[in-house]
């Protein structure tokens, strides 16, 4: 199967529905581009190949399923798809619509207006509209944290997994976007599962972004980092 | 990252501050690109013989710090003890195309790789009183203004209207005016559905495209190019829509050519970025009356 993406002006036509429009189509349970587009052409094939289903945990609890599908979505794309590509929105907002549709249903019902407008469109430009999206996220979030050296290679990104608090606290903070520096803040969550609650989140957003104000995290040895969030949150050193 | 003027615990080289007197510290830098590389192009230059000491040493060294908020980039490039000489170093950091989109910020910064005890910069204002300071890995020792580029791996030639404006429905209502909306890849005219319907039966005859042009797209591109001059300052921001790079650099290339666009209202613009659309659209009327003609006397 082609991945196929939106055309622009198609997009926007879709972003641009009103909400009454929107309680119609959106609570449809299979999906309904074609319809709605009364089956012009709304989208590109692209010249990626993916595999013909990707089939997407849609049972217990939604939260739960956070790393399993990350790891599916990111090995159906792994090495298919560059960064600039993954930042695209015709991409995202299409296999939300139409490719994942189930899926969205499942995890993002899309019930409130500020649902539909961050979990199957993008809402922004920044790297937080991409940790948002309900597919994008899962890319990315696998992206960001799969580690060749690891003889469990996606460790890490069970960790940014445990807790949404985790990857708001991280992944949306400016620092987090330095693969070395996240990298070693989830190592640091890993040897202390103690730091394991929502205001533990924020401390360690907190504590690094003060940090990052008088000196330049990126170029802080990753045991210089976990060091220095052993002390400053006054957990046990490693 | 942002470094603009922030206060730190320890005196710092930078343009914002008297932290150093007699010293300078100082960047440039360029983008260029090529089929599948940016090259950020710096040059770098110091006086002020304790930070070049400390370079010297490797206790201290220079970054080149790319950070892309829509592509999680974001890497510290340290650049070589080598390529710094005599107070000075050049040189270009390689970043493929597809690492880096859209507004890229740029800093260049010396800071400690090392801890540096009893730190004490040659020209330190008369404040500090001769104290020394204690640096660890990662404390700035001197910083420069911070650069954004908008990095677009292309841009679209405007060869026809269509490459930067289209119409569609209005949904919401039967009858009205036009209204264009500009936070879209195209300038987007939405026409009510009576004009709509016009719109579309018009678009079907080739022999009246010309007309069609004249009578919508350059009011819209006159819009366009309305809201190009009124958000100059909010040029990064807007550069994300294909339309507004595609336009830019149309003016740009115009003014390469030596036109005098800053004199040019936008009607006049608007009508030689689409060569003389009037005439055209004149040239289709007389088309259509010639047939009309041929018709009648047969």
């Amino acid at each position: 199967m082609k991945l196929r993406i939106f055309k622009q002006d198609y997009l926007d036509r879709l972003k641009r529905m009103s909400p009454n429009e929107r309680g119609n189509w959106y609570r449809k349970e299979t999906p309904w581009l074609s319809e709605y587009f009364q089956n012009q052409n709304y989208f590109y094939d692209t010249k990626i190949d993916l595999p013909d289903r990707i089939e997407l945990v849609r049972e217990g609890e939604p939260s739960k399923t956070d790393l399993e599908n990350s790891i599916r979505i990111y090995e159906a794309f792994q090495g298919k798809i560059n960064p600039v590509q993954a930042a695209e929105e015709r991409l995202w907002a299409f296999l939300c619509h139409e490719t994942c549709w189930d899926y969205m249903m499942w995890r993002w019902p899309p019930e409130k207006e500020g649902t539909i407008k961050t979990r199957y469109f993008l809402e922004g430009v920044g790297s937080r509209a991409l940790s948002r999206n309900g597919i994008a996220r899962l890319w990315w979030f696998a992206y960001l944290t799969y580690d060749q050296q690891r003889d469990n290679h996606y460790e890490l990104t069970a960790v940014l997994m445990r807790h949404q608090d985790i990857q708001h606290n991280l992944i949306e903070r400016n620092f987090g976007r330095n693969r070395d520096v996240l990298h070693a803040i989830l190592e640091f969550l890993k040897r202390h599962p103690e730091t394991n609650s929502k205001e533990d989140y924020v401390q360690i957003g907190k504590c690094l972004n003060r940090l990052g104000g008088v000196k330049v995290l990126d170029c802080m040895e990753p045991a210089e980092i976990i060091c220095c969030l052993e002390s400053k949150l006054s957990v046990s050193k490693t | 990252m942002k470094l603009i003027r922030k206060n730190f615990p320890h005196p710092v080289l930078s343009p914002y501050s008297d932290d150093i007197d007699n010293s300078h510290f100082g960047c440039g830098l360029s983008v260029e690109h090529d089929q599948h590389t940016y090259f950020f192009k710096y040059e770098i230059t110091l006086s002020n013989s304790t930070l070049l000491s400390l370079i010297e040493n490797e206790k201290a060294a220079f970054f080149v710090h790319i950070e892309c908020g829509r592509t999680f980039y974001r890497k510290a490039h340290r650049i070589k003890k080598e390529n710094f000489k005599g107070g000075r170093a050049c040189g270009t950091i390689s970043i493929p195309w597809s690492s880096l989109v859209g507004s890229v910020e740029v800093n260049i910064f010396a800071c400690a790789v090392s801890p540096i005890q009893e730190y004490s910069p040659e020209g330190m204002h008369t404040d500090y009183q001769q104290r020394k300071f204690a640096l660890d890995n990662g404390d700035f020792a001197a910083v420069w203004k911070t650069s954004v580029f908008d990095l677009y791996p292309a841009y679209d030639p405007i060869r026809k209207p269509d490459s930067i404006i289209c119409f569609q429905l209005d949904r919401e209502r039967e009858t009205g005016e036009i209204n264009v909306i500009f936070d879209a890849d195209k300038l987007t005219a939405c026409l009510p559905a009576d004009l709509y319907q016009k719109y579309e039966a018009l678009r079907s005859d080739k022999g009246k495209e010309e007309i069609v042009m004249a009578m919508l797209a350059i009011p819209v591109l006159m819009e366009g190019l309305w809201y190009l001059k009124e958000e100059k300052e909010h040029a990064s921001e807007n550069r994300r829509y294909k339309w507004f790079r595609s336009l830019e650099k149309k003016l740009r290339d115009m003014k390469n050519k030596n036109a005098d666009i800053e004199e040019d209202s936008v009607l006049s613009l608007a009508q030689k970025i689409f060569e003389n659309p009037y005439q055209r659209a004149g040239d289709a009327f007389e088309q259509i009356d010639i047939s009309q003609q041929g018709e009648t006397d047969l």
